[in-house]
């Protein structure tokens, strides 16, 4: 019977559902202190010393840390760190977060892997850390001075001290509120101190003023939305989570206190005492489960999954779908129809009965079964309630039939990651909650690639993430003798068979950082994204290459980065021998020379690379910016005579080497000229030269400059006309002119 | 065009919301020069303004932005180093108060101009970040990326491609927008290099959008990942055809004829904003001249007579609309016609006689004066540019123009070439002139040159020798081969050494059909229109390869090359109902067209079903023509021109930016800082 472990919590039925038989064997809960991950997560296990033992014991061995999945298979098994554990929790990444008594976090893999290690600071190193709560991404310490320190987020930021509560004696109880169920959209902390709660915060500290205390327990419901408090009367009430309303209360008629308090989903509330379970519901009723010795309580987004010393089990307010079918007495459309089903296979006329009497409902009808069939962990009312659903089907005209397929792939997914060998007892709602990707994640964490890639095609999601976590894994796990060829060709094969295009930065940077620097070399080689190859190669010291690629990227920002960067790190000749061959960096290197006026640089450059006319060209610049300066001519001369040799040298330039012999030339006779009329010349072309030595009058210095420098006939006329035309000499114009009209 | 618009907008609107600039800040936006006009085309004042930015400044008037507590700044600038040196300095004495400036780099930043942020020790109090705006639409069929000349000196003189990378990045963009266009055509080194950067970079962008973006977000809920959906599965653009500048550079050499075409040569056109005398603009500005005005007025206070910055928008302005493609010659005959409707349109007051039909008039004035205003502006542009065409220098450079285009080599030329340097004239003009006749000669024989060279240095300056060799470097100012014909010029680029034809101007003369005698200005037959009788290379080139104008019917189909040779093409159509985008039957034209290899590439699109249902549904093809290194304004008139025309294929130019002849031979110009004797 599908209802035989229900049982009626006012108006509604809670279901306890053992999901598994523990795979371990000997282990006693309450020797052991326990953390498990909602979303059938992991369950990390440390024996926990009994505080009474001599400290000595505790301090000298080095406490055994053990990760199990929901079903009790050992996943990993590793030493913590020497210390005293205070408390220790999952984070959203699944990622397990151990607070030692000196105030030192460590946060650590399922494998046991340290991934980050973080310092609560001084107050926690002195006085030594009591008790912690944790949230999704961070957690509160209380520390031995009752300060209160926050950790945001494990990966990027530093402890906070919170406002201080100015308590004097450690409160009874106290939780996290997370940021996003607080007020203040910042981890708030509720203290509970006398008999009332503090909300505390970075900056403030407000008193609640409620009477119902001395509070012994306090938990928030998963939605955020309520909180319930256990008082030393043992009185349970739960109130919203802003303190407006008192919504439920119960006497638990004793006043020891409750070893955990959870919710189970957000509808009720779960107290636990040694040999006892207890529901207590929105109206004061309860339920009593018995239990042998300690438990461990694990609240999730749809109920309370429980781990006892052999068992895993699930209690959860039945899902509506699930309710309406099975309920005894149901006559919701969906149970017809389940019932119609079962008379179908009977070969009983009932079905078509049932049939008609739900015409008009049938989709609704349908639907309710796919989603029982959902709800459902056992396999056999799984197969009943999707063929109940399938022949529900038939009779409705345009079903559609993409719900009923989608339902039966996530039945199937949910079915395999269950299986005792992954362990994970997703409920629908929770797999709803927690989205394919996330899984599919978390599965490849767990080193379940194959079922994750397998669940990724079947979804259609992109692999990527998955192929890359299994190389890296496998790259991991290679050790330093293994072949790098085979690893290489194992990987490339089964990325690219998944997706043509994926990405082998990761990958590569994961084999760098495990020492395998060839592996790396040759995985970038497969990389489709040139950008992304370049760091890498640059901290593999493959500057060559990373050049080469950084050029091919197209990208010239980047090339400039590998080039400075070598630039840097070389001395000029290897600079200039990694640039050769690459006309791109060269040019780019010449354009960086330029912009930044960098003329040494481009001098040496052009060197080495034998291009005189470019040299030339550099020191003729650099002539130019002394006259800038105001520098003196002979400094200039010095460089045009350095520019003209180097003109000489190359083929082709007879035209540059009589220019610049001609310039020097003028600049000579422009100096004699300034010295003999006293004006400015030095600076002018010739044409301007001759110019102004013919509006000046100086006809026959005109001349010389003339036939010393080769002017033209044609432009001396022009020159003279100008000149004419400037002095207003109309009459020598005149002349001028009709000699030229009379030729 | 109205999803890049709203794309540019966007995006500058996230980026300032980025930067903390909500709805009521004061926000100071500070825009590099070069940049008002493309923000103006994106995005409207008044969006701006509700968005929480009280004013707008110009990167040169940053000092007068105070820096205080409250204020939040925003600075918009390209990658280059002088503007951040400019911002630098105001930060090092605008003291660290308040909120950290805003530095947005456009289109993105550079490592380069990053160090001299960190090395003036502000990095503390900025936050710099990206402004991907690259593609401005200047008009429906015309883009640009507004690079200014300096792409042309970079991809051709230095060989620095890093243009090539905003380019593919842009064809990227667009192809994210309007469908992944499946056939590349393309001829010069530069335009193969881009073809494959952006085939590579779209493989780079299906292969990121299918990487992790990293391990550590494996397992937390939030990593969304949206595989293979970057680019829609439409077909706006079935072809592309990539020119290097190099394949024509004839064309920007040339002085333009058309109407825009000769406003960005005398006036210069800068974004679709042009500067003009204050006196140009009708006083009683009507409310759509205030906007195209008030956007960007900044005068610069130097300049004797008071000149004000005029949009140039066709979206507002139809008189542009009208003019912009016409051959000059036609200009005044439309303005007087327009003249003549809106005189018309303004007597009907007096036929007025109901009260409705008064109502109707009043209803109309506004567009009128608008059109008055606009009709005023034109009239006023043209009127300066008809003073300009009628000087002789302008003429005698028109004359040896079209001599030396048709062939007609006199000696006489050379001796003008000669006169224009002594007598002074500007340096552009002069080297553009000498320049045309270097390209389209093949040359100018060696001892006139190093004569020409000698008086260019005598009258200009010894630091033009460097100028001379950029020309040289660029096959602009060659000396003619002096062995046989079989002797490869030095203009031949590394194209195929067994081509019997070597590519050159004189070669490309008659196949390519450059030279049209006949010219109607009024009812234009062919693209020749835009410089009076020669067709620009480029855009002949493009006719031939999508088989329209010119070769309407010609190519793809195996033709015999009698028929392919032929200068007029016998319009063989029918031939081949769908005619290709493709180099296939017009190989031999595009050897001769120097430049570099043409080549040919195709591309899948992202669903390969795609290709059936959209070659039938769409009737119209549309081709993007993409210029690198910059195109000309008749260049774009004459794409406009072939659009309208028979073939049915649609064109719409692509290009880093809108060059002359002049801003082109400008870029090579050597430049010296306080060179005395600047005539």
């Amino acid at each position: 019977m599908a209802t035989s472990d229900w049982t009626l919590l006012h108006n509604r039925f809670y279901r306890k559902v053992e999901v598994y038989s523990l795979l371990w064997r000997d282990i006693e809960l309450s020797k052991h202190l326990v953390a498990a991950a909602p979303l059938g997560g992991p369950v990390a296990l440390v024996r926990a010393d009994p505080r009474a033992l001599s400290v000595q014991a505790a301090v000298a061995a080095k406490p055994i840390l053990r990760v199990f999945s929901a079903a009790g298979k050992l996943v990993s098994e590793s030493q913590c760190e020497k210390g005293n554990i205070v408390a220790m929790a999952w984070n959203s990444c699944e990622q397990l977060v151990c607070v030692l008594e000196t105030g030192s976090v460590r946060v650590v893999d399922l494998w046991g892997q340290l991934v980050s290690h973080l310092l609560l600071g001084q107050d926690a190193k002195d006085f030594g850390v009591l008790e912690c709560r944790f949230f999704g991404s961070g957690l509160v310490a209380l520390t031995g001075n009752l300060k209160l320190i926050l950790i945001e987020n494990y990966s990027n930021s530093r402890p906070v001290l919170l406002a201080d509560a100015g308590i004097s004696s450690k409160p009874t109880s106290w939780i996290v509120v997370p940021p996003q169920f607080s007020s203040s959209n910042q981890p708030e902390v509720l203290l509970a101190v006398k008999s009332t709660l503090l909300v505390i915060n970075a900056q403030t500290v407000i008193d609640q003023r409620l009477q119902t205390g001395p509070h012994i327990s306090i938990a928030l419901s998963p939605n955020g939305r309520f909180i319930s408090l256990v008082n030393t009367a043992g009185k349970v009430s739960v109130i919203s989570s802003d303190f407006s309303k008192q919504l439920a209360e119960f006497n638990t008629g004793t006043s020891q206190p409750p070893l955990q308090m959870t919710w189970c989903g957000s509808d009720a509330v779960t107290l636990h005492w040694e040999d006892s379970v207890v529901v207590v519901g929105p109206f004061g009723d309860c339920i009593r489960y018995a239990f042998e010795g300690v438990v461990h309580l694990v609240s999730e987004v749809d109920g309370v999954r429980i781990i006892t010393n052999d068992k895993c089990l699930f209690l959860q307010k039945v899902p509506n779908s699930t309710d309406e079918v099975f309920k005894i007495g149901s006559t919701h459309p969906g149970a017809i129809l389940y019932d119609a089903h079962e008379h179908f296979v009977r070969k009983s006329p009932r079905a078509d009965e049932n049939i008609r009497s739900i015409k008009a409902d049938l989709t609704l009808a349908v639907d309710t079964c796919l989603e029982a069939a959902a709800n459902e962990f056992n396999t056999t009312r799984q197969k009943a309630l999707l063929k109940a659903a399938s022949f529900g089907k038939c009779f409705v005209n345009d079903y559609d039939a993409a719900k009923f397929t989608n339902m039966c792939e996530t039945v199937r997914i949910l079915n395999a990651v269950r299986r005792f060998e992954v362990g994970i007892p997703l409920s629908f709602a929770q797999y709803c909650y927690m989205t394919p990707e996330v899984l599919i994640g978390r599965l490849a964490q767990r080193h379940h690639h194959s079922l994750a890639l397998n669940i990724s095609t079947f979804l259609k999601l992109n692999p990527s993430r998955i192929l890359v976590h299994w190389a890296c894994t496998k790259i991991k796990n290679a050790g330093p003798g293994s072949d790098t060829t085979q690893l290489l060709e194992s990987i490339v094969a089964q990325c690219t068979t998944h997706n043509p295009n994926i990405s082998f930065t990761q990958i590569a940077k994961t084999a760098y950082q495990h020492g395998n620097t060839p592996l790396a070399a040759k995985l970038l080689d497969h990389e489709p994204i040139a950008a992304n190859q370049v760091p890498l190669l640059m901290s593999m010291d493959q500057d060559d290459r990373a050049l080469t690629k950084a050029i091919e990227s197209g990208d010239t920002d980047l090339a400039y980065a590998v080039i400075l960067h070598i630039k840097r790190k070389h001395n000029m000749a290897e600079f200039f021998r990694l640039l050769k061959g690459k006309p791109v960096a060269m040019a780019l290197v010449e354009t960086y020379a330029k912009n930044h006026h960098d003329l040494q640089l481009l001098k040496d450059f052009y060197y080495q690379d034998d291009r005189k006319i470019d040299m030339a060209r550099v020191f003729l610049a650099e002539s130019f910016e002394l006259k800038a300066a105001g520098q003196q001519v002979n400094q200039q001369i010095h460089k045009w005579k350095e520019s003209q040799r180097l003109f000489a040298e190359s083929k082709d330039c007879g035209f540059e080497v009589k220019a610049l012999e001609d310039h020097m030339k003028l600049v000579a006779l422009q100096g004699t000229l300034e010295r003999e009329i006293g004006e400015m010349f030095v600076g002018m072309t010739v044409t301007e030269t001759v110019y102004k030595l013919l509006v000046l009058g100086h006809a026959n210095r005109a001349a010389k400059v003339k036939t010393d420098l080769k002017v033209p006939e044609k432009r001396f006329a022009w020159l003279k006309v100008k000149a004419l035309v400037e002095q207003r000499n109309w009459d020598a114009l005149d002349k001028v002119l009709s000699r030229q009209i009379r030729r | 065009m109205e999803l890049l618009r709203a794309h540019i907008s966007q995006t500058l609107l996230a980026a300032l919301s980025r930067a903390g600039v909500s709805a009521g800040s004061k926000a100071v936006l500070v825009v590099d020069g070069a940049l008002s006009g493309a923000l103006s085309l994106g995005v409207e004042a008044a969006a701006l303004r509700s968005a929480g930015v009280e004013r707008v400044v110009a990167l040169a008037e940053l000092r007068s932005v105070q820096h205080s507590a409250t204020l939040r700044v925003v600075v918009v600038l390209r990658p280059t180093l002088k503007e951040a040196k400019a911002v630098v300095d105001w930060l090092v004495v605008a003291a660290s108060l308040g909120h950290p400036v805003h530095v947005l780099f456009v289109p993105r930043r550079s490592l380069v101009c990053e160090r001299v942020f960190e090395d003036a020790g502000v990095s503390a109090s900025v936050v710099l970040s990206a402004l991907p705006i690259d593609i401005l639409p200047l008009d429906d069929d015309l883009l640009s990326l507004e690079l200014d000349n300096a792409a042309f000196r970079q991809l051709y003189l230095e060989k620095d491609p890093s243009c090539l990378h905003s380019v593919a990045k842009a064809l990227l963009k667009l192809q994210a927008l309007h469908g992944i266009i499946p056939k590349i055509l393309g001829k010069g080194t530069n335009a193969h290099t881009l073809a494959n950067l952006m085939l590579r970079m779209r493989r780079e962008v299906d292969a990121s959008s299918s990487s992790p973006e990293s391990s550590s977000s494996l397992s937390s809920p939030s990593s969304s990942n949206s595989p293979f959906n970057v680019f829609p599965p439409k077909m706006d653009f079935d072809s592309i055809i990539i020119l290097d500048r190099t394949v024509d550079l004839v064309t920007p050499l040339c002085m333009q004829l058309t109407y825009e075409g000769l406003v960005d040569e005398v006036f210069g056109i800068k974004t679709t904003f042009v500067q003009v005398n204050e006196s140009f603009i009708a006083t009683p500005a009507n409310q759509q001249q205030q906007q195209a005005t008030a956007t960007a007025s900044t005068n610069t206070p130097n300049s004797p007579i008071k000149t004000k910055k005029v949009s140039l928008n066709p979206v507002i302005d139809k008189l542009y609309t009208q003019l912009r493609d016409l051959n000059f010659a036609m200009v005044g005959a439309v303005l007087n016609q327009n003249a003549r409707r809106i005189q018309d349109e303004v007597d009907t007051r007096h036929d007025a006689k109901t009260i409705s039909q008064i109502k109707d008039f009043i209803g109309k004035l506004g567009g009128l004066e608008g059109d008055k205003a606009f009709l005023k502006l034109h009239t006023s542009i043209a009127e300066e540019i008809t003073k300009r065409t009628q000087d002789p220098d302008f003429n005698k450079f028109l004359e040896l123009q079209q001599n030396v285009l048709s062939g007609n080599q006199i000696p006489s030329q050379l001796d003008y070439l000669e006169e224009m340097v002594d007598k002074q004239a500007p340096l552009l003009q002069t080297l553009r002139l000498i320049s045309l006749y270097s390209v389209v000669c093949g040359g100018i024989k060696a001892k006139q040159l190093e004569l020409l060279k000698r008086e260019i240095i005598q009258t200009y300056g010894i630091h033009h020798l460097t100028t001379l060799q950029n020309l040289h470097s660029l096959s602009l100012l060659t000396s003619l081969p002096q062995t046989s014909a079989f002797d490869t010029p030095l203009t031949v680029g590394t194209g195929p050494t067994i081509a019997p034809l070597k590519p050159s101007f004189a070669n490309l003369r008659k196949p390519l059909a450059v030279i049209v005698d006949d010219i109607d200005e009024q009812n234009p037959t062919d693209i020749a229109y835009v410089y009076s009788g020669y067709a620009p290379a480029s855009v002949r080139l493009v006719e031939a390869a999508t088989g329209v104008g010119k070769f309407l019917g010609v190519g793809t189909a195996p033709i015999k090359p009698a028929v392919r040779m032929g200068g007029t093409a016998s319009p063989a159509r029918g031939a081949r109902k769908e005619r290709k985008v493709s180099w296939e039957g017009v190989e031999e034209l595009a050897r001769v067209v120097p430049g570099g290899a043409a080549f040919e590439m195709e591309q899948g699109l992202t669903d390969p079903n795609f290709v059936a249902r959209s070659s039938v549904d769409k009737e119209r093809k549309t081709t993007l023509v993409l210029f690198l290194g910059g195109c000309t304004s008749t260049e774009v008139s004459s794409l406009r021109f072939l659009s309208k025309g028979k073939g049915g294929r649609q064109f719409v130019v692509l290009t880093t930016g809108m060059l002359t002849g002049s801003r082109m031979i400008d870029s090579l110009v050597e430049k010296v800082d306080n060179v005395t004797g600047e005539l």
